[in-house]
């Protein structure tokens, strides 16, 4: 038996593996074996892709994808959707706004690539496309209501009362945060990527990634002390 | 080791960068130094804490089939797909071949 698959359908998810199908052989990989950044390494084309900065594997992806490789634009968006769609969730604070601004993300890179002269990583260059659609979300009125997916995350875990109410007051803590200092918390300490990755994302160098990231982990210790400090004031009222 | 030597060295120790020799310094300077050792110790936890509280993100199974296929479809113009079949090519997936 031969199974043909369309072009359409070129990545292929087995929820129960996570592994994907896709390209002109057979290419399987561990859907989670390049999103934290401590195994970088992404099959594709015969290639070794490591997720660093400018990586060579990055532009030779481009050059193929502007001259119209339909692989090309299967690699570079499997080496990409997770850290596009984690980046966009963690500035909007929504699945759902974040789904669409990833997806809107990617078209407007690839439509764009033509244009794209590699004057920076094609992956610092779609992140600023993210981030630029993000704001412009944030930017939008929008009715403020109470985001119940913290809650609900808590108790699919499991979480007990009291381990809820810490994650509610982390997750304050963090929210009172600079938005340089808690997307580069996010971005290290919880989505535990590189920091030369997340210096990409947020254009900066990696030695000033790296401070600005133990500057933040002490501001959140110091909100947290503080909104501890005010309940334990309150409790004693 | 001194106090006034940690501050640099303390996030590299928690991120378990350090070298060994260093590491080891850092560990006999904590067990020495209660000031040290609280500072480590407070940051170590809202490292964990931040990890409890807020999960790492994934992009679902659904958003990653439905994003590449509206990327095929509205890039086709673009692509060098096949002439026959213009949104769609024909996969062959070797595990499915018969012996």
């Amino acid at each position: 038996m031969i199974l043909a698959v369309s072009h359409s359908y070129s990545l292929l998810y087995s929820p129960k593996q996570k592994y994907f199908f896709g390209g002109d052989t057979f290419r399987a990989k561990r859907a989670s074996s390049y999103q934290k950044g401590n195994d970088p390494n992404v099959t594709g084309h015969g290639e070794s892709f490591t997720f660093l900065p400018e990586s060579h594997q990055e532009r030779r992806l481009v050059a193929r994808l502007q001259s119209g490789d339909p692989d090309a634009l299967d690699a570079l968006f499997e080496q990409n959707v997770d850290r596009v769609f984690a980046y966009a969730r963690h500035l909007l604070g929504n699945r759902e706004d974040a789904e669409e601004v990833a997806s809107e993300a990617f078209l407007r890179a690839f439509e764009r690539a033509t244009s794209y002269r590699g004057e920076c990583p094609f992956r610092g260059w779609l992140f600023g496309i993210t981030r630029n659609l993000c704001r412009d979300r944030l930017r939008q009125p929008r009715l403020l209501l109470l985001e119940p997916e913290a809650v609900e995350r808590c108790q699919e875990r499991n979480a007990t009362a009291g381990r809820v109410e810490t994650h509610m007051v982390v997750q304050q803590a963090i929210g009172l945060l600079p938005e340089e200092q808690r997307m580069v918390l996010l971005l290290c300490d919880v989505e535990e990527w590189d920091a030369r990755e997340v210096a990409v994302m947020l254009e900066k160098t990696p030695a000033a990634t790296k401070s600005l990231l133990y500057r933040a982990r002490r501001a959140l210790r110091d909100r947290l002390a503080e909104l501890w400090e005010e309940e334990e004031n309150e409790d004693a009222v | 080791m001194r106090c006034d030597a940690l501050p640099g060295l303390l996030d590299l120790y928690l991120d378990g960068d350090l070298p060994e020799e260093m590491a080891r310094k850092v560990d006999r300077h904590l067990l020495r130094c209660p000031a040290c050792a609280y500072e480590a110790r407070t940051l170590e936890q809202t490292k964990r804490m931040l990890r409890e509280a807020i999960p790492a993100e994934e992009a679902s199974p659904t958003f990653r089939e439905k994003t590449a296929a509206k990327l095929l479809d509205s890039l086709s113009d673009r692509l060098k797909l096949p002439a026959n079949e213009p949104l769609g090519r024909q996969w062959t997936l070797p595990f499915t071949r018969e012996e």
